[in-house]
């Protein structure tokens, strides 16, 4: 059986003229960036497109390389991608944090249901771990005995079920009792998530798995975490995994074939 | 200070501390975090935090199509009332 390529791109912001970045988004692109209200919030989306662009341009075929890419608004809210105008070729995820931009692309394959799930954080001093909003008490359990290992847990956990979340594709108004934390282990950064209620619908599993990473960006550190809902033996969390100590500034993770492509 | 404008403080005070860039702007009831730069994360904390120093209970489903910071305090004092009168 063929391997379903996938490919991860992280990206710093190394400042670029937001002038000079624009002219490589579609027309329809331009106008969903331009359509945000505040000057950070516009970058970081375009920035992101433009890694999305990367990452799709990864999985396609070598005759389908050249196509025109957009990452537009889908029904959800999310990131719907279109390959020469055409939805549901490629799946993908994005996220965004101060200086650190994401994204996740994947081939879409009508005989196996899958998706993938990105998130980032800059990371900070926090009381997250704590929040009775954000986590079950379940869930503020394994945070706690986490804490052991790093201060980090609370966002470390919360970049999980973010990327869950995203993995799921969920709709809008649903929110963050779609999954739970059955497991974090931030030793190796393996994380387990199951779905609840309205997350049982959309996922292709009972489990969801999650992987984090910390990553060096322009501006500090990033905690990182790849969530995925469905597929078989191979797993892009676990080529993630290989490489999750070293630093960057840019890497294009060609996981399907195990090949890490640095790029500054 | 009324309810609405207690709350509005406690919140408030709250983006100062944990939304970067926030201390010393101007914050209005018909802005919203994002209009802030506030991400995810941020909301939440924020939140989380007023809920707490506040001591109510809203559940997520009532804050998922909060719009503003006026919808967020009209949902906090909505549940205040609740709490008070069970």
């Amino acid at each position: 059986m063929a391997k379903r390529r996938t490919s991860l791109v992280i990206m710093g912001d190394a400042g670029t003229p937001i002038t000079a970045l624009l002219p490589r988004l579609s027309c329809a692109e331009q106008e969903l960036v331009g359509s945000i209200s505040t000057e950070c919030q516009r970058r970081q989306s375009l920035l992101a497109r433009l890694v999305a662009h990367s990452a799709i341009r990864n999985v396609l075929p070598a005759s389908l390389r050249d196509s025109t890419i957009e990452i537009l608004k889908g029904s959800n809210d999310g990131p719907l991608a279109l390959v020469n105008g055409q939805a549901g070729v490629i799946g993908i995820s994005l996220s965004h944090s101060s200086r650190l931009v994401a994204a996740v692309a994947w081939q879409v394959e009508e005989s196996e249901s899958y998706s993938a799930g990105v998130d980032v954080e800059r990371l900070r001093n926090s009381d997250i771990g704590d929040s009775a909003y954000a986590f079950s008490r379940r869930e503020r359990r394994l945070i706690r005995a986490a804490a052991q290992v790093t201060a980090w847990s609370g966002i470390a956990a919360w970049v999980a079920k973010e990327a869950a979340w995203k993995a799921l594709c969920p709709e809008p108004e649903s929110g963050l009792d779609t999954v739970e934390i059955q497991a974090l282990d931030l030793r190796s950064g393996d994380v387990t998530l199951k779905p609840l209620a309205t997350g049982r619908k959309l996922c292709q599993a009972e489990i969801i798995r999650a992987h984090l990473s910390i990553r060096k960006g322009p501006d500090g550190l990033y905690i990182l975490g790849l969530a995925e809902n469905g597929g078989n033996t191979f797993s892009f969390c676990d080529a993630v995994c290989a490489t999750s100590n070293a630093q960057y500034i840019r890497r294009t993770f060609d996981l399907s074939e195990r090949r890490i492509n640095y790029e500054t | 200070m009324t309810p609405h404008e207690q709350i509005f403080a406690v919140i408030k005070q709250n983006m100062q501390i944990i939304i970067p860039g926030t201390e010393g702007k101007e914050i209005l009831e018909t802005n919203s975090m994002r209009d802030f730069d506030a991400d995810s994360l941020h909301i939440v904390e924020v939140v989380s935090r007023s809920m707490k120093q506040l001591r109510i209970k809203v559940p997520r489903a009532r804050l998922l199509l909060v719009k503003n910071l006026h919808e967020l305090v009209d949902v906090f004092e909505e549940f205040a009332v609740k709490q008070a009168v069970a």
